[in-house]
């Protein structure tokens, strides 16, 4: 009986300190949102501050209100041909004229708006995944396996990008029309829209893109490893996994945020180089530059036509590089900040 | 550091063998072989075809001996393009002309971009400053393409002042390489504007202050010594840039270089000549990442090849 009553408060201890360790593990975990979010809004914070920023987010907003609700206003569609409505100059009907096919230049200029910023936002969101889990387990695990992982990371990186881009889009154009024309999902049809060009600029984002974001992950990662917080995860026993999952990538989020901003304008970049070429997005979807090539054939005599999408596309071009650069300051302004405060 | 030029080279060598092996197994996957047209020729002459061409052998045993003709420096003959004609002697004709043009856009944005660069470094925060930083980040978000259009429109239709096609006289060259230029004249620009500013803030320069060096010494002697590396190491991806960049202006300004018939090629699906440029233009870049990695390895000291990479993070 005595000997059980000892025990009882003993196993009862060893719940306690199980809860214990559930706690701290959470509190770590809150701590950890806490250390984000305070540096997050700093950086927040810093960028309002800034005037250049606060006018390219604006721009940024009103192109895409354009892009994703002007359609829904206007009473024209991407592909309707107007018969004799041919090569209109701008006009109160038209506010952008219309192109050789009779199509009302200013609804395709927002769909290829918006087809530029939706494949500027998966394409980094891709090479984001990608190179964060690629360059948080290579940082984590360090020694030999950093070191298979880099030199493979260093023989991606010196593959010529553009050159693999044109020659996937022309290799996947068959394959993909097959698997579009024979499919009957709706989600794969919603693809055929965009065209295998666009497939292609995925792939390439996804095979060749990672490695500046998980050289960037891995650096920030092999000075976590060696703080007091993964060491004490570790003590309690925590799985590379979670600790991978719960605690390294969280705080990373600052330099996931920078190099995805700045990753935007690198994918619409490359998206237009090819449409221009004739290899990205498909007719009779349009994209920014596929309306520059377009509007090549009659830039003499229909400058405006030119005009429309090169100025789009250079301003969201140019919001997009802005406020990419001034979030990288804000970030590691707040972090110097920070560092300062203690 | 011979380790590491030598290392460097092994690499070198692995990602263009890499890419040739991916080009070549890329191709051979596309369903449809190049002799399939509109009216389709009957079998027989397909087979005659394909067995002249070495096309009905297994896929491995083609690998094998194009990277064997390869090594001779035989990329096959065009199908379309210039029938019958070797891929080697396209490229070794119309490769100068894109070198050319390249290299005048390579050399003038180097030079304006570094002078930038250190012009708005010196004037940091003035006015100077406000405008070419204002300059070159518009710069860096016009792709070449894009710029060579508006040039085109302005100084061919508008003002009827220099020549919209081909490479005729020396005045035809100025648009392209202009334009080609221009947006890694901007990049190597702020590159330069970021690297200056750091080096002037150093001890070294406050002692060269000290001893009563001219400014300009001071800038063109000590700082620009350290604050020219980064520039170094873009210069790689600088010339992929051109090159690529020059694919698109080569089509605008319809000079007949190597860009202009990489895209002719796919457009005509000309499979031995997209293999031979892709390959051609892989092994151009990849040289030219190889040679900075070298320079910048000569110049700089402080690159540690114990690691056998130029960056830690």
């Amino acid at each position: 009986m005595n000997k059980i009553l000892t025990l009882q408060p003993d196993i009862s201890f060893n719940e306690d300190d199980f809860a214990k360790i559930n706690a701290e593990d959470l509190s770590a975990n809150n701590n950890s949102g806490h250390l984000k979010s305070t540096k997050g809004s700093n950086a927040v914070k810093l960028l309002i501050k800034n005037k250049a920023a606060v006018i390219s987010i604006c721009i940024i907003l009103i192109l895409a209100l354009f892009s994703f609700l002007g359609p829904l206003i206007s009473k024209y569609t991407y592909y309707e041909q107007l018969r004799g409505f041919e090569n209109l100059y701008p006009s109160f009907s038209h506010p952008f004229g219309t192109d050789s096919l009779g199509r009302d230049i200013m609804v395709r200029a927002m769909y290829a708006t918006r087809i530029s910023i939706l494949i500027g936002i998966v394409s980094s969101i891709i090479v984001l995944i990608i190179g964060t889990i690629y360059g948080a387990v290579s940082g984590y695990f360090a020694g030999a396996v950093d070191n298979v992982m880099m030199r493979i990371a260093d023989l991606v990186y010196s593959i010529p990008d553009v050159i693999v881009v044109i020659l996937l889009s022309i290799v996947l154009k068959q394959p993909l029309y097959e698997l579009f024309n024979n499919s009957q999902s709706a989600f794969v049809k919603s693809f055929a829209l965009l065209g295998p060009g666009v497939i292609a600029i995925f792939a390439a984002f996804a095979l060749l893109y990672w490695v500046t974001n998980a050289r960037i992950i891995r650096g920030h990662v092999l000075v976590l490893r060696e703080t007091d917080y993964i060491t004490a995860a570790k003590a309690l026993g925590c799985g590379r996994a979670r600790i991978i999952r719960k605690h390294i990538i969280p705080n990373c989020a600052s330099q996931m945020i920078v190099t995805t901003c700045l990753m935007i304008p690198s994918a619409i970049f490359l998206e237009s180089f090819l449409s221009f070429l004739g290899l990205g997005v498909s007719a009779p979807m349009t994209s920014l530059g596929s309306m520059i090539n377009e509007a090549m054939d009659g830039m003499y005599t229909y400058t405006y036509r030119l005009v429309i999408p090169c100025v789009i596309l250079c301003v969201l071009i140019l919001c997009l590089n802005v406020l990419g650069d001034k979030l990288r300051d804000a970030f590691d302004y707040g972090q110097k900040a920070k560092i300062n405060e203690e | 550091m011979t380790i590491y030029i030598v290392k460097r080279i092994f690499q070198a060598i692995i990602v263009i063998l890499f890419v040739t092996c991916i080009t070549f197994i890329l191709m051979n996957l596309i369903p449809g072989g190049p002799f399939l047209s509109e009216k389709a020729p009957n079998a027989e002459v397909i087979k005659n075809l394909e067995s002249k061409y070495g096309l009905d052998k297994p896929t491995v045993v083609q690998l094998k001996n194009y990277l064997v003709d390869l090594s001779h420096g035989d990329m096959g003959i065009s199908y379309k393009i210039q029938k019958n004609r070797n891929v080697t002697d396209i490229i070794s004709e119309t490769f100068p002309i894109s070198l050319r043009v390249g290299a005048i856009a390579l050399l003038w944005s180097a030079v304006a971009g570094i002078a930038l660069g250190c012009v708005s470094a010196y004037y940091k925060d003035r006015r100077t400053d406000k405008i070419v930083n204002f300059i070159t980040s518009l710069g860096t978000a016009v792709p070449s393409f894009v710029f060579a259009t508006v040039l085109l429109i302005i100084f061919c239709v508008k003002i009827k002042l220099l020549p919209s096609v081909g490479l005729y006289s020396a005045s035809s060259y100025i648009l392209p390489c202009f334009a080609l230029g221009f947006f890694p004249m901007c990049y190597i620009a702020r590159l330069e504007r970021a690297s200056m500013a750091d080096e002037l803030f150093k001890d070294y320069i406050k002692t060269a202050k000290a001893k009563g060096l001219k400014e300009s010494r001071i800038i063109f002697k000590h700082a620009l010594k350290n604050a020219i590396i980064p520039v170094l190491s873009y210069l790689g991806p600088l010339a992929a840039g051109i090159l690529t960049g020059g694919i698109a202006v080569e089509s605008i300004f319809n000079i007949p270089g190597l860009g202009k018939y990489f895209i002719l090629s796919i457009t005509a699906r000309d499979y031995p000549l997209i293999m031979g440029t892709t390959i051609f233009f892989a092994a151009f870049i990849v040289l030219m990442t190889l040679i900075t990695d070298i320079i910048c390895a000569v110049i700089d000291p402080r690159i540690n090849f114990a690691k056998g990479s130029k960056k830690a993070a």
